[in-house]
């Protein structure tokens, strides 16, 4: 391109092409998220939690789980930074460890509740009619069993193992992402677009997945922010008590347990992962707080 | 009204039948015989088999549904525990008082203490007391609260002495528990109260009690607050449920002898007919309760009825 064609573009034309840029919704989302101090800090820390879940092992000094009776309940200080639990275990390769537990944790169970979700809203929503009657009755009776009650119940069935509370969790929290899909959709299927877009051929699946789900991605977002972090705290307050992750995992809340007995002599071993749960629970709630600021101006006050 | 209240009658009745069915199926995906679970691996294939033919197991999924109502209903019993061998809502009554008073407890400081700071909150907005109460609640959300038990127990029990450890029986015990279970529900109510608050404060009837020259404190108070606890009284109901429920952790942590804790150790020892009972129950109460807070809500406000 040569210069004089640059100089041909009138200024007017520039300032255009700027504010389209600005007025895409993408581009004004990222600004707003830019300039919100809580989405940088929660995004930070939930940046900060995967790169640990994925280079902990890489990153600990010492085995998590080898048990070295000579290193016993040794305070933090030089040689061990977090201090040792009561089978000389190192408690900051425990918890380097146990960041992998914690995402696997709040993604796989988020994941699990949005494809169930999204399927579950998208048909209920999409065909209506006793379909849907029956999905919602459905979904009624799943949600009226308090949350911790639903995941314990699952337990219950299944065993006490972490990979029970992980689908648990996710299971737990399909109807909210389902009644969220089914709701507009419900409201998106009379829209004129999906009118014409049913008229000219296009296919049920195209449609929805085209057409109709772009409209649920903010709110999904949102909720999946906050459930990443709810299911972060209930799965270690279960694994806490013995109904998830269990000895010799690295678990937080498992760790947190297994200190419980040795509060007097060694409260550095539930200082610490408590610690690391509450950090990293924070920066999650932040980030949905923030997003909901960013992607839903109507509910910022 | 009373055509709004019969519905919602109904519909929760639907609701717990559904609930009933899905207590009673959770048997059904059990893996693993329960019969070998009462008996133990040792037993004989006779014996197995003879429990399974008295416990009905191998009958189908609705004659069993129907047999576990039939029980329920013309002899009040939810079966017996396999590891007391007593009744299984005699269990569950024998600990009910105990989660109550955690729950009744938990849901007033929570609703003290949630409404309180929240409307603090509200009229202070932007405020340094408002950014303190936004912290508060973030942390509140964000701190395990099981975490926060065990360093009270550190602080108070171990160091300072003034609270027992755990058990039941004086004022002193119930301090940490409640406590305990409060911490996040706060947390919920004051972001609540704040929202309402700050949406009622808005509202063209505060202008118009501040422009004849209300002062602030009742306006505040009288007309703004009593509009902003609708929403809030909804929480309180659906918190009161998942406080029954999620009396779990503390009482675990407390050894409080709730029906929280006999569920937890009905499931490490397989107590089946236990935790059956105890779902059952606890998401009863969660409908009643909700069912109540609805037909209060439509008492309050008439808007609801009709929409």
């Amino acid at each position: 391109m040569s210069a004089p064609s640059i100089s041909l573009t009138t200024t007017s034309e520039k300032h255009a092409a700027l504010a389209q840029e600005t007025r895409t919704p993408r581009a004004m989302y990222w600004k707003r998220f830019r300039q919100s101090p809580i989405c940088i800090i929660g995004s930070a820390l939930l940046l900060l939690l995967v790169i640990l879940a994925i280079f902990g092992p890489l990153l600990a000094p010492n085995d998590p789980i080898l048990v070295k009776t000579a290193d016993r309940f040794i305070a933090p200080g030089s040689q061990y930074i977090f201090g040792t639990d009561e089978f000389g275990r190192d408690i900051f390769s425990r918890i380097l460890y146990g960041a992998r537990i914690a995402v696997q944790v709040g993604l796989v169970s988020v994941v699990v509740a949005f494809v169930g979700g999204i399927a579950l809203g998208l048909i209920s929503g999409y065909y209506g009619g006793w379909v849907d009657t029956v999905l919602s009755r459905l979904l009624e009776i799943w949600l009226s069993f308090p949350d911790i009650l639903f995941v314990i119940a699952v337990v219950a069935i299944l065993g006490p193992s972490l990979n029970t509370v992980i689908l648990a969790l996710g299971f737990l929290s399909i109807p909210a992402y389902a009644r969220i899909v089914r709701g507009s959709v419900m409201s998106a299927r009379e829209e004129t677009y999906v009118e014409a877009a049913r008229s000219v051929g296009v296919s049920n699946g195209r449609i929805m997945s085209r057409h109709i789900l772009p409209n649920v991605v903010a709110p999904l977002i949102i909720l999946s922010s906050m459930r990443f972090g709810s299911a972060l705290l209930t799965g270690a307050g279960l694994s806490f008590i013995g109904l998830g992750a269990q000895p010799p995992e690295p678990e937080w809340g498992a760790i947190l347990a297994g200190g419980r007995i040795y509060m007097y002599q060694a409260p550095w071993i539930t200082v610490f992962p408590g610690l690391a749960i509450a950090i990293f629970v924070l920066g999650v709630n932040m980030l949905g707080d923030g997003l909901r600021d960013v992607l839903d101006p109507r509910l910022t006050k | 009204m009373a055509s709004y209240i019969i519905n919602r009658i109904l519909q929760s009745f639907i609701v717990l039948i559904g609930v009933s069915i899905a207590v009673a199926a959770m048997t059904q995906f059990v893996p693993g015989d329960p019969a070998v679970a009462i008996l133990g691996e040792t037993a004989s294939p006779q014996a197995i088999a003879q429990l399974r033919d008295e416990m009905g197991l191998d009958d189908p999924f609705f004659v069993q549904y129907g047999r576990f109502v039939e029980r329920l209903i013309t002899e009040g019993s939810l079966g017996k525990s396999i590891r007391t061998n007593r009744e299984v809502l005699t269990e569950i009554t024998d600990r009910l008082p105990y989660t109550l008073y955690l729950t009744f407890g938990a849901v007033a400081l929570a609703s003290g203490v949630g409404i309180a700071s929240g409307v603090l909150a509200a009229v202070r907005r932007g405020k340094p007391a408002d950014i303190a109460v936004l912290i508060g609640t973030t942390a509140g959300l964000s701190v395990p609260s099981f975490w926060v038990a065990l360093l009270m127990i550190w602080l108070f029990s171990i160091k300072l002495g003034w609270l027992p450890v755990a058990g039941a029986g004086s004022w002193k015990h119930l301090v940490m528990p409640i406590l305990t279970l409060a911490l996040p529900s706060i947390a919920t109510k004051s972001r609540l109260t704040r929202s309402a608050m700050l949406e009622s404060l808005g509202q063209d009837y505060v202008r118009t009690s501040r422009a004849k020259g209300l002062a602030e404190r009742k306006v505040v108070l009288v007309h703004a607050l009593r509009n902003a606890l609708l929403p809030v009284m909804t929480i309180i109901g659906l918190q009161f449920g998942a406080l029954l429920g999620g009396a779990f952790i503390t009482e675990v942590i407390f050894g409080w002898p709730g029906v929280g804790q006999l569920a937890v150790n009905s499931i490490l020892q397989r107590d089946f007919p236990v935790v059956q009972g105890t779902v059952l129950l606890v998401t009863v109460s969660f409908i009643v309760t909700n069912l109540i807070v609805d037909i209060a809500y439509a008492w309050a406000d008439p808007r609801i009825r009709y929409s």
